[in-house]
């Protein structure tokens, strides 16, 4: 059914974020993860929050890291950023 | 920025959960529709910021998520507001600062013009203050209608104004007309043309009326050049009778002016100290409060301040001025001219006379200045030498009458 999505959206020229829901990750510098489309926040500690996208997980880890903010669809951590990783 | 003031002024906590279930209820809060910001995990806990109206949602959704809640902190004009709801005073300056600040809206504190070029600011605020419209007048009071149609009658190369009240603000704005308005009549009145000032002609052309002298004559003040009488002989070559004419001509000559002005070998310089005084004020009305810098010893002092009127925003303009001083120490002291000083004395004074006498249409031809020393005193002479139009008009009836005056006398 992805499968289906994905090569649908490919052939109408439509953003994979936008036909399948993948999460967009944005990195600033080492400071500034912003994730579009997550679903919730699986864990959440000072030095690693796990993400829950549509299609995969996010791990983001670093030192003091802290929610900005969220809305409905998109989410801003701040802190030391280290790493940023997805697993399935 | 505005968003925290946003937030400030509805009002925030800091919480701090605890539990196993913290994700879960953040996840739950967002599920909610509820927001929250700045979460942080400590050791003892969660601690993030909510707004005062999501805070009252969350209760259910801590007994779902098993987490216990505690408040931190209370943020924001709410609990500002209940914390002092028994300081009666503060309350009372608070509305009575609103109350004066909209008295204040009511009335005129700034006027203001645009586009004004022939005719000076003074000029037409003094025909506003004939209209009764003046600063601190209450703005109800004002049509701009009335004032656009006064202006536009009692200033005749003004094109098109248009006038507003803007918050505390009256701005005029004008249009003036480039050319001239009124076109100027020709006149038939007879008249002569006399020397306005004494000096050798160079050149004439006359239009009307006979000519009285020639090119290379000299001339005095007062003496006529063009006659506006002109005799009218019959064939006998007597006078038949005497007709009179609006004299006109150009008549140019060279003329001389002289001038001299004494100095004494001494004068006052004013040099800079280098010490210089900050100070600011306020001025409300005829009252003026000042603050300056103390400073220690003798001496002047310049100052130059500059004054801003305080404005709230936008148009909303205060009776309140804010004076910006700055003071430079000066010391005077008298010493002798020195030779180069003299002689950019005498250059001002060269270029002074020049620059009056080319305003009133004298053309340069010559302007030579000299130093005289004179014991105590020196002075500056000079004498320019110019070529303009000295052609004066006077009245035939005047003359008539002065020669009745001579005969009687």
């Amino acid at each position: 059914m992805a499968k289906m999505i994905e090569q649908a959206g490919a052939m109408l020229h439509i953003p994979m974020d936008v036909a399948a829901g993948e999460p967009v990750i944005t990195v600033t510098g080492r400071r500034n993860v912003y994730i579009e489309n997550y679903k919730r926040i699986v864990s959440f500690m000072d030095d690693e929050i796990k993400i829950q996208g549509k299609t995969c997980r996010i791990i983001v880890r670093g030192k003091r890291l802290a929610i900005e903010y969220y809305t409905g669809d998109d989410i801003l951590i701040s802190g030391l950023i280290q790493s940023v990783a997805t697993e399935c | 920025m505005i968003e925290r003031l946003g937030r400030w002024a509805q009002g925030y906590l800091r919480l701090k959960i605890q539990g196993y279930g913290a994700e879960r209820f953040l996840n739950l809060l967002k599920s909610g529709g509820l927001g929250y910001w700045g979460v942080r995990q400590k050791k003892d806990g969660y601690y993030f910021f909510m707004g005062l109206k999501d805070f009252y949602k969350i209760r259910p959704l801590l007994r779902k998520a098993q987490v216990s809640m505690r408040i931190v902190s209370r943020t924001g004009m709410p609990f500002v507001l209940y914390r002092n709801r028994k300081r009666k005073a503060l309350a009372a300056a608070i509305l009575s600062f609103f109350v004066y600040l909209y008295v204040m809206s009511l009335f005129i504190w700034n006027i203001s013009f645009e586009g004004n070029w022939h005719y000076s600011r003074e000029t037409l605020l003094d025909y506003l203050e004939t209209q009764d419209v003046r600063y601190g007048m209450v703005k109800f009071g004002i049509s701009c209608d009335e004032l656009e149609e006064g202006i536009r009658s009692a200033f005749p190369e003004v094109t098109w104004v248009s006038a507003r009240v803007s918050g505390t603000r009256l701005l005029v704005k004008i249009k003036e007309n480039e050319v001239l308005y009124a076109v100027p009549k020709a006149e038939n009145e007879p008249c002569e043309l006399i020397a306005g000032n004494s000096g050798t002609i160079t050149r004439m052309i006359v239009r009307q009326g006979k000519a009285a002298v020639a090119p290379g004559d000299q001339v005095i003040e007062g003496q006529p050049l063009i006659l506006g009488q002109l005799s009218i002989m019959n064939d006998s070559g007597e006078v038949a009778r005497t007709a009179y004419v609006h004299a006109d001509g150009d008549v140019y000559a060279r003329t001389q002016y002289r001038y001299e002005e004494t100095f004494s070998q001494y004068h006052t310089v004013t040099a800079k100290t280098g010490k210089t005084r900050r100070g600011v004020g306020l001025t409300a009305g005829p009252y003026r409060l000042r603050f300056l810098m103390p400073h220690f010893g003798d001496g002047a002092w310049n100052y130059v301040t500059e004054l801003t009127q305080i404005k709230l925003f936008g148009d909303f303009y205060l009776p309140f001025y804010v004076e910006d001083i700055v003071g430079e120490g000066v010391v005077s002291y008298e010493r002798p001219y020195r030779q180069e000083e003299k002689e950019e004395e005498a250059r001002k004074l060269q270029e002074y006379y020049q620059k009056n006498l080319m305003e009133k249409g004298v053309q340069i031809i010559e302007n030579n200045v000299k130093i005289q020393e004179d014991g105590v005193l020196w002075k500056v002479e000079g004498i320019v030498t110019g070529e303009e139009q000295i052609g004066r008009e006077r009245y035939i009836a005047e003359l008539e009458e002065t020669k009745e005056t001579d005969e009687r006398d």
